[in-house]
């Protein structure tokens, strides 16, 4: 018998134009039966019927997972959704504008926080890379 | 691991997340529910209702922004 949970605290959310054929070929490979199709603001609202709140983000590894999605798409769901939805950034520090991304995130699209995914990025928590995305959500206010 | 975490008494630094749309939360749960049951006829030790429900109703708002929730 399915109960409730208070929070979904990991949720994905891309649109159809940002999956990519690696994405079709990786799942294929790691994972039997069936993967919900879409990941879309709409679905995530009714797949997250059973809890009060979800903390939702986007996936911009295309290299690793094949979805490259944005923050935009996050911060678009959190606006319609507001009731059920939070949103975080995405922070790859492979990438020479991860400062400005984040920065954009937090300061003009509202998100509050980062999530980070050294599986997919292969960077550690203790990468130098990693310090001013640190520094800066130290000190960012995300409420 | 939530045996580990129960004998470790941090079951209050795990948080319900599903990574959806790789899972869903319906099966999320009921995984967690009923983690028991492959324990069946053994004598290991079980997973507590008190460490499911505590992650089930697990609140990362009051928790991850120091007090400054952001809902």
């Amino acid at each position: 018998m399915t109960s409730r949970a208070y929070c979904d605290c990991h949720v994905n959310i891309w649109n159809d134009e940002h999956v990519l054929p690696l994405y079709h070929t990786l799942q294929a490979r790691v994972r039997h039966g069936d993967i919900a199709p879409k990941a879309d603001a709409s679905t995530l609202y009714q797949a997250m019927s059973d809890v009060d709140k979800a903390i939702i983000f986007s996936l911009r590894y295309g290299d690793s997972v094949g979805i490259e999605g944005d923050d935009e798409t996050t911060a678009a769901a959190v606006s319609r959704y507001s009731d059920k939805f939070v949103g975080l950034a995405y922070v790859d520090p492979r990438r020479e504008d991860c400062l400005d991304l984040l920065h954009h995130a937090i300061d003009d699209l509202g998100l509050k926080g980062a999530k980070f995914g050294p599986i997919y990025n292969g960077v550690a928590l203790s990468d130098p890379r990693m310090e001013p995305v640190l520094a800066f959500l130290q000190n960012a206010t995300c409420h | 691991m939530l045996i580990l975490s129960q004998e470790y008494k941090i079951t209050d630094k795990i948080f319900f997340g599903t990574d959806y749309p790789f899972a869903a939360v319906g099966e999320s749960i009921d995984g967690l529910l009923n983690i028991n049951a492959m324990l069946e006829g053994t004598m290991l030790p079980r997973v507590s209702q008190e460490t499911m429900d505590q992650i089930l109703q697990s609140n990362p708002f009051e928790v991850w922004w120091k007090g400054d929730s952001p809902i």
